[in-house]
């Protein structure tokens, strides 16, 4: 059985090479039943290469957003399966 | 000497309430929003909340509560009705327009219960809370915030 820890490092280890610039890498949620998957909520900040334009959004402007993704991992293999977006809400 | 006052956002108040309701570990992890806390973190978080005399909240979090945990049965449903009426007897409850909340510049981001957050955050001395993005935007605003998954992934992860 894949320990949550190791779980983690494998997916960190992803996203540091598809993400080269996110910054505060967290595991948001976690189901790490007894199947031979764990579905691993995480999230990332990235800096914001498209921030909003005009005055009213102006002050308000951010640097960074956070990027919210399910991974679902095989455990036996200790591979990802997949990778995707959801949303923070 | 001014009463302190303390938020617990919906995800915080959730593990505050399954810690209350002695469901133990697995109980807490069971819920999709509380599935990375342990007993530690719940205890931590009440020695969070002890240094500030109210919890404040608003209809909008206690509707979220109320939504994702009142489904219990038996003992637990009346130890979850129990509970949650002493907390909220006890507490402060502030109420923001909807309309103040969908004006706000993030509220595409964030939503009609977070930027009410983030509203109240403004008087009160501390906002705890579980969700990582309105943590970036309360911190962004210089409002007082502790980031609790943040500090759950340092004391899990390192």
């Amino acid at each position: 059985m894949l320990p949550l820890n190791q779980a983690l490092n494998i997916v960190k280890k992803q996203f540091n090479e598809i993400y080269p610039g996110q910054t505060d890498f967290r595991l948001e949620e976690v189901d790490f039943d007894s199947s031979n998957y764990c579905n691993l909520t995480v999230s990332i900040l990235l800096p914001d290469l498209n921030p909003p334009i005009g005055i009213g959004t102006f002050s308000h402007a951010k640097k960074y957003i956070r990027l919210y993704k399910k991974v679902i991992l095989n455990k036996a293999e200790a591979n990802i399966e997949s990778i995707k977006n959801i949303d923070a809400n | 000497m001014p009463t302190k006052t303390v938020i617990l956002d919906t995800n915080v108040f959730i593990l505050y309430v399954l810690g209350l309701m002695e469901v133990g570990e697995k109980g807490i992890q069971r819920h999709k929003t509380t599935s990375i806390y342990t007993i530690k973190h719940f205890h931590f978080l009440l020695s969070l909340i002890a240094h500030y005399q109210q919890i404040v909240i608003s209809p909008n979090i206690a509707t979220e509560v109320d939504n994702l945990l009142n489904r219990f049965t038996g003992e637990n449903k009346y130890k979850y009705l129990q509970i949650t009426t002493n907390i909220f007897n006890a507490s402060t409850e502030v109420y923001i327009e909807t309309i103040k909340t969908t004006n706000h510049t993030f509220f595409l981001d964030l939503g009609v219960t977070d930027i009410g957050v983030l509203l109240m955050a403004k008087n009160c001395d501390l906002l705890i809370s579980g969700d990582s993005q309105l943590c970036d935007y309360a911190k962004s605003e210089g409002l007082k915030v502790f980031d609790f998954k943040e500090y759950v992934n340092k004391d899990l992860f390192g």
